[in-house]
């Protein structure tokens, strides 16, 4: 029972999770324009991130005859110290646009930061006008947190192989050839941060010249956090009442790091007929701070204090420490919703529109109360049987460590070089081969669905054959 | 909760034999393969057009990951079973 158990979990682990990562980097990256006008070779045994002289646009010959590209660290770091492991095969640097932090709402990446100093880095977001917008540099403070793709936040000090995960969806960024677990960040026009998740290992490109493709900014990966808003009421006459209730995860809060929470949940509203892009916010502190429980914020408006007219209601969480206009905690999980005021009175509610990543996706917690005790068993089940995402996220990380560790290494090499084989290029095609509708391809499919067929009943002999 | 305890369980072990392994150095293919890899495409999209290129390596990629799995299954149960107290 134990034995298989632990195959199952393993050949999840080895098999279909590195599947369903492959598919999800492929899947969301595919878009990204090739971007080959900058090629550099890293040669040679790994390169102490200090010693490496000169430029990084020119190179030197190392004792094996491979092209070093000299670079270094500035922000020399605890974590950025160490060394670059360094890849002999030539890297093209592919211009790839991260764009699950982009939000449309907010039109900015998430990322936050309290003041500081420390670094800077491109935020790249769209302006009004839907236009790409970069090289804006924000300080990096210490405590600069990123989210990853699952709602994670980790701290500019904390990344590592084990957050990479994160930050290869965290930001704008290249990819380097067909290494699907290298990546540099871009941290301003000349430099980059680079993170190499093969060698663990995390340092800063500087002074890299060459022009940038814009990036699209357009495609969403959706995440799921489950902390989110779970109603939202609007009452009264001539004083107008506005509740909202929220759900704060436990496991999505980080209290280390208090500056990217939730602490206020921030109501904003806007006649309609004011067009001119005014609008009136009205913060209300998360207190108590409850976790894993609905609570609820409450503010009064004095109806008589406003126009006439239709008025557009946003409900978001915010953070009184925010230092950044429009970076929200969880911004994907807001209200909206309108009321109409007529004569200082409240005289309509519209239908409220819940918005969260988690709340269609992958609610792990139904609303539990006295006249709904089903979902409180429901949860409890949940509780006990259904593992937590942070659990799940582990075995992810491990498979950098298989990737790192003899043997399963030489395996994994093999399987990410054969994934990256690129089939879209060559000199040699032949481009209209005679009789190719009628002759080749339906031979090509009746091979592919042989092949299919073998490799089914080998598979099916191979694990006939195991023992358990 | 019971799911999280298990799950665990099985990654701090899995993470100890991990562990013990990565004293044997880390894992470096000769760059020549690698190299080849990385090249192969253009030639083998030459052929394309006759054979189903990319079923192969979808094929070659699912076996080699399974290969891996039945490896990594044996190699954990032999260390499980050389755990003091367990047959």
């Amino acid at each position: 029972m134990v034995y298989k158990t632990l195959y199952g979990l393993i050949f999840a682990l080895l098999t279909v999770v590195p599947v369903i990562a492959h598919a999800e980097i492929y899947r969301d990256l595919s878009f990204i324009p090739q971007y080959d006008n900058i090629k550099f070779d890293i040669g040679g045994s790994d390169i102490n991130n200090n010693s490496c002289p000169g430029s990084p646009v020119t190179y030197f010959l190392d004792s094996n005859g491979y092209r070093v590209l000299s670079w270094q660290s500035t922000l020399g770091t605890t974590v950025r110290s160490n060394a670059l492991q360094c890849d002999r095969n030539p890297i093209a640097l592919e211009l790839v646009d991260i764009a699950p932090f982009y939000n449309s709402s907010t039109r900015i990446y998430h990322y936050y930061s309290d003041t500081g100093s420390g670094g800077s880095i491109t935020t790249v977001y769209e302006d009004i006008n839907g236009t790409v917008v970069y090289g804006t540099n924000f300080p990096i403070a210490t405590s600069t947190t990123f989210i990853d793709s699952s709602g994670v936040k980790m701290s500019r000090f904390t990344v590592n192989a084990d957050s990479y995960s994160g930050l290869e969806y965290a930001i704008r960024g290249y990819k380097l050839g067909n290494r699907q677990s290298t990546y540099a960040l871009i941290v301003t026009n000349e430099n980059l941060d680079y993170i190499d998740t093969l060698s663990e290992l995390y340092a800063l490109i500087d002074s890299l010249s060459g022009s940038e493709i814009p990036g699209q900014g357009n495609t969403q990966i959706s995440y799921t956090t489950n902390t989110r808003f779970t109603g939202l009421d609007i009452t009264g006459t001539s004083s107008v009442a506005i509740s909202a209730g929220h759900f704060l995860d436990s496991t999505e809060i980080d209290s280390t790091v208090p500056a990217l929470n939730p602490t206020i949940v921030r109501y904003s509203y806007a006649n309609r007929n004011d067009d001119s892009g005014n609008f009136s916010n009205v913060g209300e502190v998360i207190s108590p701070y409850t976790l894993d429980d609905i609570s609820t914020t409450t503010t009064v408006l004095n109806a008589s204090f406003l126009d006439d007219g239709v008025y557009d209601l946003a409900v978001g969480f915010y953070n009184n420490n925010a230092v950044f206009s429009g970076v929200v905690p969880f911004p994907d999980s807001y209200i909206y919703s309108s009321f109409e005021i007529a004569s200082g009175t409240l005289i309509a509610v519209g239908t409220p529109e819940f918005y969260s990543a988690s709340e269609t996706e992958n609610p792990r917690y139904l609303d539990c109360s006295i006249t709904n005790i089903t979902n409180c068993f429901i949860n409890a089940l949940t509780f006990v049987f259904i593992p937590s995402d942070n659990t799940l996220n582990r075995f992810l990380s491990l498979r950098n460590t298989l990737e790192n560790t003899i043997p399963f290494g030489y395996f994994i090499q093999v399987y990410d070089g054969i994934l990256g084989i690129n089939l879209d290029e060559s000199d040699y095609l032949i481009e209209n081969m005679p009789f190719q509708d009628t002759i080749f391809t339906p031979l090509k499919t009746g091979i592919a669905t042989g092949l299919w067929v073998i490799f089914a009943f080998i598979l099916y002999r191979r694990f006939k054959s195991l023992e358990f | 909760m019971i799911a999280d305890i298990i799950i665990n369980i099985v990654y701090g072990f899995v993470l100890l034999i991990l562990s013990l392994l990565s004293i044997l150095g880390t894992p470096t293919l000769p760059a020549g393969l690698l190299t080849s890899l990385d090249s192969i495409g253009g030639t083998l999209k030459t052929v394309e057009n006759i054979l189903p290129i990319a079923t192969i390596l979808v094929i070659l990629v699912a076996d080699l990951a399974i290969e891996l799995a039945i490896f990594s299954y044996r190699a954990i149960k032999w260390t499980y079973t050389k755990v003091p107290g367990i047959n």
